[in-house]
This record gives C-alpha cells, structure tokens and sequence, in this order.
C-alpha cells in the first residue's frame, strides 16, 4: 500500500469518528449535561446515562484516528493537536473534518 | 551544547511534564470512579443510638450523626406542616409527587427539642399528649425553601426557622419517624415514608469515570511519542501524493 492509499485510508477513518465524535459531542454538551444538572433526579437523567459513557469510550478512538490521518497527512504538530482536541468540542470535529476533505481535494 | 540538542532535551522535558500531568489526571479520574462505587453500596446500619449521644442542641450536625438512627423521648409539643414536599423513596430518590407533611416539635430533656418528621400530613391531626419514644432516622436540616412563609408552615425542614418562637434549644436536623411508641411501649404510628441512608452524590458515573482513565493514558503516551514522530515524519520528503501526481 503506498503513502496515497494510506492516506486515503487514514482520512476516511478519521471522517467516519469525526462525525461520530461531534454527534456525540453535541449529545452531550446539549442532552446529557442540560438533564443532569436541571432534572438530576428525574427519569429522563436515567434515559442519558449512556451518553457520557459511550462518549468516554469512543473518544479514544476518534483521537487515534486523528493523530494516524495527522501523520499521514504531514500536519504541524499544533494542527495535530487541534484535530485531536476538536473532539471535545460540538462542531468542532465537523469543522476538521471539512478541512481535511477540502485539503484532500486540492491536494489531489 | 548545540541548539538543536537543547531544543531535543526541552522538548523531551516538556513532553515528560505533559505526560506526567496526564498520568495524574488518569489517575484522579481512576479514584472518581472508585468514590462512585463506593458511595452507591448501602452502608452496614450502625447499631440504634439515643439521639443525645450523638448530636447535640444549638450545634450543627455533626457528619458522623446524620444518617444513624436515633431513638428520642419527649413530649409533642408543636404541630407543624411542611407543603410541596417531595419525600424520598426506599431507593433513596426523591417521590415526583409533592405532598404535605406532619412535622412536630418533640421537646426532650433539659428544654432541648428536635424537629420530627411523622408522615403525610391529615387533615385533622392526631391528639398525642402522653410522652412518647420514637425511633428514625437523623437527616441534616433542609436548606431549599418548598413553600411561602405562613402561620404554622415550614417553608423547609430547619430547626432554625422557629429558632426564635420559643426558649427551646434545638437540634440541627430533623428525624424521620420509623417508630412511634408511648413510654409505656405501645405502638402509637409507623411512618408511611421510607427513610433510606443518604448518600454522598459523585458527579458521574463508574465506567464513564473509567473511560476517561483511558482517555488521560492515551494522552499521556500520545504527548510521549507526537513530537518524535512529527520531527520524523516532516524531516521526509513528501511522497504522499505521488499517486494523485502521477494521475494527473
């Protein structure tokens, strides 16, 4: 497999987990943490409890997909970090996968 | 020594910081996740104990007394109703419903009272004028107001609120009445509501705690090897793209 391929690989891993990583953000920044501090003892807080904890186990995988893309694509390390940590943030990982899609495209 | 040598050892230092500071917030989060665990199991019940022996008029509750069941005798003395009130269930949360509940003032010994919680309120209140024994368990006093102010009314369950109606020292707190009996052991109420063990709330829960414990590591490693593999990678030439060039 030579360095295009891998490339390529690398960037469709990291658009699929930053999807992922940015709906689960938004679930939790405007789902699970609204419920818990406004109805913590309600059933719909119950109904979340799954959010924070799926995010907390898929998180890691977003930030090896976007360190592995980050290297392949020969990115500063400061863009590498921002691509990792834009999975914290709603959005954000939206925003980097966009860039990466756009840069793939003017590049190719 | 040389300037990319002290760049090589900085960023070495730094890098080692990073992950250490990660390490630690693994490690900080490994601990949330135990005080979860711990805080959800039920305690072993401490053995009943005269509410005098632990707590004491006109001085805050004391950590160590507040969850422990009590037995206190005295007399009622006032009747008073706690409205809007949501009263926990036996799995420790609080009822949807808002009801209103009976509190009475019990005066012990010495002019010393205690705020007592004895169930749901009734429309006409039961006459108990003997001295009576009751056994409940001890709860911190409420500090979220349920209702507006009114004659004979708690807008919360705190002794300080009728601090100042009479010469009485109270106890900080209130009990939930289990069992109420005249000093001549007759059965005067059970209490309808449950009074389970409070327990400390940990933000979070056990594997979401435990995920993040995953997450720090995984920085800390990243932190460890992103500046080496950076250098490396940028100090090659670009190939990445020869098969898009080549197409093209």
């Amino acid at each position: 497999m030579n360095n295009a391929q891998g490339l390529a690989g690398a960037m469709f891993r990291f658009r699929i987990m930053a999807m992922w990583a940015g709906v689960m953000s938004l679930l939790l920044w405007f789902i699970d943490l609204p419920v818990k501090y406004i109805w913590p003892d309600s059933a719909l807080a119950d109904m979340v409890t799954w959010i924070p904890i799926l995010h907390g186990f898929t998180y890691p995988i977003y930030v090896l997909a976007a360190f592995h893309y980050c290297i392949k694509a020969r990115k500063s390390l400061t863009t590498t970090v921002m691509f990792i940590l834009a999975g914290t943030l709603p959005v954000a990982s939206f925003i980097a996968e966009r860039r990466a899609v756009d840069e793939f495209k003017a590049r190719a | 020594m040389t300037a990319p040598l002290t760049k090589k050892i900085a960023t070495a230092l730094l890098s080692l910081l990073l992950a250490g500071v990660f390490l630690e917030l693994g490690l900080w989060q490994l601990h949330r996740a135990r005080d979860v665990l711990a805080a959800e199991q039920v305690k072993p019940e401490q053995p009943i104990i005269a509410l005098t022996s632990v707590a004491a008029a006109g001085a805050n509750l004391r950590p160590v007394a507040a969850n422990r069941i009590v037995t206190a005798s005295g007399r009622y003395v006032q009747i008073y109703s706690a409205p809007n009130q949501r009263p926990m269930l036996a799995n420790g949360k609080r009822s949807k419903r808002a009801v209103s509940l009976e509190v009475r003032l019990l005066e012990i010994s010495d002019n010393r009272a205690i705020l007592v919680l004895r169930g749901l309120e009734d429309n006409s209140p039961q006459t108990i004028s003997e001295q009576v024994k009751v056994t409940g368990r001890l709860y911190p006093r409420q500090t979220v107001d349920t209702s507006d102010p009114a004659q004979g009314v708690l807008t919360r369950i705190d002794p300080a609120l009728i601090a100042g109606l009479s010469d009485l020292k109270l106890f900080d707190g209130y009990i939930i009445v289990r069992e109420e009996r005249t000093i001549e052991g007759q059965k005067i109420s059970d209490s309808p509501l449950a009074s389970p063990q409070l327990r400390t709330r940990i933000a979070g829960y056990y594997w979401q705690h435990i995920s993040y414990v995953g997450i720090w590591w995984l920085m800390a490693l990243l932190v460890l090897v992103l500046p080496w593999i950076s250098r490396a990678t940028i100090k090659q030439p670009s190939q990445v793209f020869t098969k898009g060039q080549a197409n093209g």
